[in-house]
């Protein structure tokens, strides 16, 4: 099982910064919007390498042949 | 060749008179400036605006009153059971009443309000939030149930004044003892004046005091209270939450698996 995980951290003036972790592409963006939304104004977002890297994915098809 | 004089020739006594008077003084009392006071109350009514916002992210879908500068909240169908913790972590001061109202009712109020008060009398806690227009039954409990907090009225005349005038004077006064001779004045001494203005010094020294510290709280507050709502956000998002202080900086680390 992936770990998923999201690190905040509130200074004294109650400013925000929150970094993701195992988490790709937009991803990040849709969790932390999720858990901010109303709780903190939109700021400055940095992407990480995650952010562009595609989460790979194995699709295992079986198909029976005989009959 | 001799002459007699009469007893009517000799010099007379000079008449000596001491008046004393008590004369008023004006005393212009400068311990705080109209501008610091508007300055405080901005502050404070900022800082009360921005907890009640993030208190409203959790009020959505209950009934908000407000009358008297306190908050008659009804959870009609339990939506928020952390209600309390949150309110308590945003420095509010919050309890559960027992009342007729469907669910759960709650009466909130905030200490930042009596700050405020003693500065513009005219200030109305809570109207950004209220969603419900008042009734008499729950105005008759939020009478019933609200917080109440000392107030110093001598502290809200000079304030109110201050704001009102842009200064506040006092009347003090002054013994003034003054020797005539023959109605000529010959000596006068003034003694120091009588007033209260040490005392209101003082009052005004505290109540600036006590204000910095209650704006200080009321920052750590905000910060409190973001963490909470954000603990019970990422709950309902299916994460363990973790959270540690360093300082005045709080951390909270959310994981989840997948």
């Amino acid at each position: 099982m992936a770990e998923k995980k999201i690190v905040v951290k509130i200074d004294s003036k109650g400013n925000l910064n929150a970094e993701t972790f195992g988490m790709y592409g937009t991803e990040c963006l849709d969790e932390l919007d999720k858990l901010l939304k109303n709780i903190a104004r939109n700021g400055k977002t940095i992407k990480k390498q995650e952010f562009y890297e595609q989460k790979t994915t194995l699709n295992n098809k079986v198909s029976n042949k005989n009959g | 060749m001799s002459a007699d004089y009469d007893d009517d020739d000799v010099w007379d006594e000079p008449v000596i008179d001491v008046v004393t008077e008590n004369k008023i003084i004006e005393l212009n009392i400068t311990t705080i400036s109209k501008t610091e006071l508007e300055q405080i109350r901005e502050m404070a009514i900022y800082a009360s605006n921005q907890k009640l916002q993030k208190l409203n992210i959790v009020l959505q879908n209950m009934s908000v009153y407000v009358c008297d500068d306190t908050l008659l909240v009804n959870d009609k169908y339990n939506i928020c059971p952390e209600l309390i913790k949150i309110s308590k972590a945003l420095g509010l001061d919050i309890k559960l009443i027992e009342c007729n109202l469907k669910g759960k009712s709650y009466i909130i109020n905030d200490k930042l309000t009596n700050l405020i008060k003693a500065i513009d009398s005219t200030y109305n806690y809570g109207e950004c939030v209220s969603n419900i227009k008042i009734i008499k039954e729950v105005k008759e409990l939020i009478q019933n149930n609200k917080f109440t907090y000392n107030t110093n009225s001598s502290l809200s005349r000079y304030l109110h004044e201050i704001v009102r005038n842009g200064k506040l004077t006092i009347e003090g006064t002054q013994k003034i003892i003054s020797t005539y001779e023959d109605g000529r004045l010959v000596g006068q001494e003034k003694q120091d004046i009588i007033s209260n203005k040490d005392e209101i010094n003082k009052t005004l020294t505290k109540f600036l005091f006590e204000t910095s510290e209650v704006l200080k709280t009321a920052n750590d507050n905000l910060r409190d209270g973001t963490a909470e709502l954000l603990y019970s956000r990422a709950r309902q998002m299916g994460y363990a939450v973790e959270e540690s202080r360093n300082g005045d900086k709080i951390e909270l680390v959310l994981v989840r698996y997948e």
